[in-house]
């Protein structure tokens, strides 16, 4: 049914590569998000999933059909494009009855698919302005109903939301994820807003410069980042990450060492690792007295809810700790140590970057044993 | 010989004349008043809320229509009419016409001062305060912006507005039965029995005509008084609404004419020059298009093709006349080398004269019609094709529910700029057919030319305003067209 797939995809524009390698696998009804920074390629795999580009090299499938060359309507997909692309000259409903006509059905049939695409979105009233006489929540939604009305297999949506402001787009979001709940079918939904992704996904892709870093449900990409930039990505403040360098004893970090059991060391060793990066989440990490990593506080940024305590390690790295904001504060300019759980330390390779999973010990970190900070 | 205000304003005629000819003075002078108001004493919110339709056209209009108006009745006759209406009220019988226009000439140059000085004070006080609003100096751009246009005024007014106005003169001027017998003013009669033979003829649509006229002033003049008794905040005297209004009572005794049979010099003239414009226009628009959809396509040495489909906007009417007119020679031209004969050649043949010509004019306009045609492709988002390809449309069907909608304001730019064109065609058919064969070329341009070197300079003077106020009709739609273009964006 809905199954999409890209099977090693890459996408040249003369010597620029905006899509490299692309193998991902999309379920029937599955909602992914395609995430990334600007100019990472997550459009140019949309378009070419649309048919609106052809791969440079690889195949893409719909269905359990190889789409390669298939004209963009024979391929059973429908998109709303980030600016939406209505039909200025046409009405709402002339807009939605659009690919209908197109398709040739009879005129009884698309006045009823018409107003039910309508009702599912809510445009009733709106019917007969023009896209010029909306605001930009409504041409979104008549975008929306345009994509509904013919029931594709899979819905492409490129930042539908990113023209709305911000409450508009929390209730929007909300209506979109009911509304692929209710057609039951596949969305590849493309954003770079990350609050978008974790909230609308099932599965998050995140791209980098034309490649794909991890793709994993929200939670999982949120608590086992793949590599360092899926760990400083995802997460807002994003993760702290400090280079350390590995010793006998544990895992240098300026200002002090973080003891490693020797089983551990082992393993590191065993892959020839020598520097690698220990990466807290802000929300992770305590300011106390007394630890092994000692700091400064330098800024205290109160939000209501919550508290940034910007620190400095003693090489002047910044460090964001997020504290409730029950806690006491620390007074800025205070000395202090920072410390955490082990079971919350990411560990990464500094040389690949890519995540270290030791299959040690403990969920989040990487050894339930590793320092007692 | 001395100079009779007679010689101007037919004082010996029907006062009906003077009164129209008052009613416009008053109109013109209310407007005046009604711009200077408005450019000191409303806010600027005021007057953008106001949302006077054409408030732009009126200061335009005031000036474009002052220079002429004022060169024509005011500063030429005004100072003889003056003096000579005071004389013959002196003189002898009071004579009700040129007291009144004495009068209103008067009351006109009085409410120019008042206003003129009205926004000196207005200004002043408002200097004065330290508050000159935005409007206030926005006026006084104007008028740099006034002064500035001057030179560009008399250099208009001088070859533009003043032969423009003389038409009306030498409308009205029998020409003597031989070279250099002075001609006869024989007023706006001439006018009658132009529009009594020439256009109507004796048909049953004479009356109807007549009618119509009749009921087109009394339509203006209702609809004027109406508004202006009832206060409307809109203005009433949009000069193109009365263009338009003006330009029915030709329009419809035209058509009338053109399906009728009786054969006059106008009647062929205008019925050759519509045919003119359709050949023109539906053609070189359909090339045109159709030559920048496929330039527009992103395709291999694309720029080269869009030099040669656009270059002949370089070619003069003259060159690509001389050009053609060698092209289609029946002894050296291409026709008899390709095989292709008619007999009579083609430019002297009757039923292929005019197609000939139309041709020559397709090709000519064609690098104009496709540059437009080209940039307002450029202008459509590729996002609409790729969504519409996404929503199953085919080329076709993106053609026609894109293309050509998204392009509709510019094909009708196209249309009105060539129907203009068409209208104003002269050096074509100088230098190809001299208007025949059979006059079957002969549009109106040409049968004014040979009017005038025939001398009949009163109906060349009658043709030549017909024609303009054919031109002004399209250059008004053209206008109302593109501001409607603007409710397209967004
Ligand atoms: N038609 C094109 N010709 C040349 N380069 C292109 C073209 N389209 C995209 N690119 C390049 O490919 C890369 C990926 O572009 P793409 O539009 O897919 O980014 P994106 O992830 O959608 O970014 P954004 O979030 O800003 O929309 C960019 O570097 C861009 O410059
Ligand atoms: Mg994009």
């Amino acid at each position: 049914m809905g199954r999409v797939a890209f099977h090693g995809v890459t996408k040249r524009f003369g010597d620029a590569v905006a899509v490299d390698d692309l193998t991902l696998e999309v379920e029937d009804q599955e909602f992914l998000v395609l995430l990334g920074p600007s100019g990472c390629g997550k459009t140019t795999a949309l378009r070419m999933l649309a048919g609106l580009e052809e791969p440079t090299s690889g195949t893409i499938e719909i269905g359990s059909r190889v789409v390669n060359g298939v004209e963009p309507k024979l391929r059973d997909i429908a998109m709303v494009f980030q600016s939406y692309a209505l039909y200025p000259h046409m009405s709402v409903r002339r807009n939605i009855e659009f690919p209908l006509k197109s398709r040739h059905v009879p005129a009884a049939e698309r006045r009823a698919m018409v107003d039910e695409a309508s009702r599912a979105v809510g445009l009733e009233e709106l019917m007969e302005r023009k896209p010029g006489q909306l605001s930009g929540g409504q041409r979104q939604r008549v975008a929306l109903a345009r994509a509904i009305v013919r029931r594709p297999q899979v819905f492409l949506m490129d930042e539908p939301l990113s023209n709305l402001d911000a409450k508009l787009r929390v209730q929007t979001r909300a209506e979109l994820i009911e509304l692929q709940r209710r057609l039951a079918t596949t969305v590849v939904y493309v954003t770079h807003d990350q609050v978008e992704a974790m909230t609308m996904g099932d599965r998050i892709a995140i791209m980098n410069a034309g490649r794909l870093q991890q793709i994993a449900p929200p939670q999982e990409v949120y608590a086992r980042p793949a590599n360092l930039f899926v760990a400083r990505f995802i997460g807002n403040p994003p993760m702290n990450t400090v280079a350390g360098r590995v010793v006998d004893t544990g895992i240098e970090l300026p200002g002090g060492i973080v003891p490693c059991p020797p089983e551990m060391l082992e393993a590191l060793r065993a892959r020839g690792v020598e520097g690698a990066v220990i990466g807290v989440r802000p929300e992770h990490l305590l300011v106390e007295a007394e630890g092994i990593v000692p700091a400064t506080v330098t800024v205290i940024e109160s939000l209501g809810h919550e508290r940034h305590v910007v620190c400095r390690l003693v090489d002047g790295q910044m460090i964001i700790v997020r504290q409730a904001s029950d806690v006491t504060p620390p007074t800025e300019g205070a000395a202090v140590h920072l410390t955490t759980d082990p079971a919350n330390l990411h560990l990464f390779d500094a040389q690949t970057e890519e995540r270290l999973d030791l299959g040690l010990v403990g969920a989040g970190g990487p050894a339930a044993e590793l320092a007692g900070s | 010989m001395d100079i009779t205000w007679s010689d101007f304003y037919d004082a010996s005629g029907s006062d009906l004349r003077h009164g129209l000819f008052v009613l416009a003075l008053i109109v013109t002078f209310f407007w005046t008043a009604r711009v200077a108001i408005d450019a000191n004493f409303r806010t600027r919110a005021d007057w953008a809320e106001s949302k006077v339709p054409g408030r732009d056209l009126w200061r335009i209009g005031l000036v474009v229509g002052s220079v002429p108006a004022v060169v024509y009745c005011v500063v030429y006759p005004g100072i003889s009419l003056l003096f000579h209406s005071i004389f013959t009220w002196l003189d002898g019988p009071v004579h009700m016409g040129s007291t009144v226009l004495a009068v209103v000439v008067v009351v006109w140059i009085a409410g120019l001062a008042l206003s003129a000085a009205y926004e000196v004070i207005a200004r002043k006080k408002l200097d004065a305060v330290g508050a000159l609003t935005n409007r206030g100096r926005r006026a006084k751009d104007a008028e740099l912006a006034y002064g500035l246009l001057l030179p560009s005024f008399v250099l208009f007014g001088e070859f533009v507005f003043y032969p423009f106005a003389r038409n009306f003169r030498a409308s009205r001027i029998q020409p003597g039965l031989f070279p250099g017998q002075p001609g006869k003013n024989v007023g706006w009669a001439q006018w009658g029995r132009f529009i009594d033979t020439a256009v109507l003829g004796k048909s049953i649509w004479y009356g109807l005509g007549r009618g119509l006229i009749v009921f087109v002033i009394l339509f203006l003049v209702a609809g004027a008084l109406a508004r202006a008794i009832n206060g409307s905040a809109k203005p009433v005297w949009r000069p193109s609404s009365i263009a338009v209004l003006f330009a029915v009572p030709f329009i419809m005794i035209a058509l009338v004419h053109f399906f009728d049979t009786s054969d006059s010099d106008f009647a062929n003239s205008f019925k050759v020059t519509i045919l003119f414009a359709i050949y023109t226009v539906v053609p070189g628009l359909v090339l045109g298009l159709l030559l920048a959809v496929v330039a527009n396509q992103r395709l291999r040495n694309m720029g080269f093709y869009r030099v040669v489909f656009s270059s002949p906007i370089i070619t003069g009417v003259a060159a690509s006349s001389v050009i053609f007119f060698t092209l289609l020679n029946p002894q050296v031209g291409l026709l008899p080398w390709l095989g292709l004969e008619t007999n009579p050649a083609l430019l002297e043949n009757p039923s292929w004269a005019l197609l000939a010509v139309s041709g020559v004019v397709v090709w000519a306009n064609l690098g104009l019609v496709f540059i437009l045609m080209s940039a307002g492709l450029q202008a459509i988002p590729d996002d609409l094709y790729e969504a519409a390809r996404v929503d199953g449309a085919g080329a076709w069907r993106r053609f026609w529910s894109i293309t050509v909608p998204m392009l509709s304001p510019t094909i009708f730019f196209t249309v009105v700029v060539g129907s203009i064109f068409a209208f104003q065609a002269f050096g074509q058919i100088q230098l190809l057919t001299q208007g025949g064969p059979l006059k079957k070329t002969n549009v109106l341009t040409f049968q004014i030319y040979q009017d005038v070197v025939q001398g009949n300079t009163s109906k060349a003077g009658i043709l030549s305003i017909a024609l303009f106020v054919i031109v002004l009709t399209f250059t008004v739609i053209q206008l109302r067209v593109l501001e409607r273009r603007v409710e397209y964006g967004n």
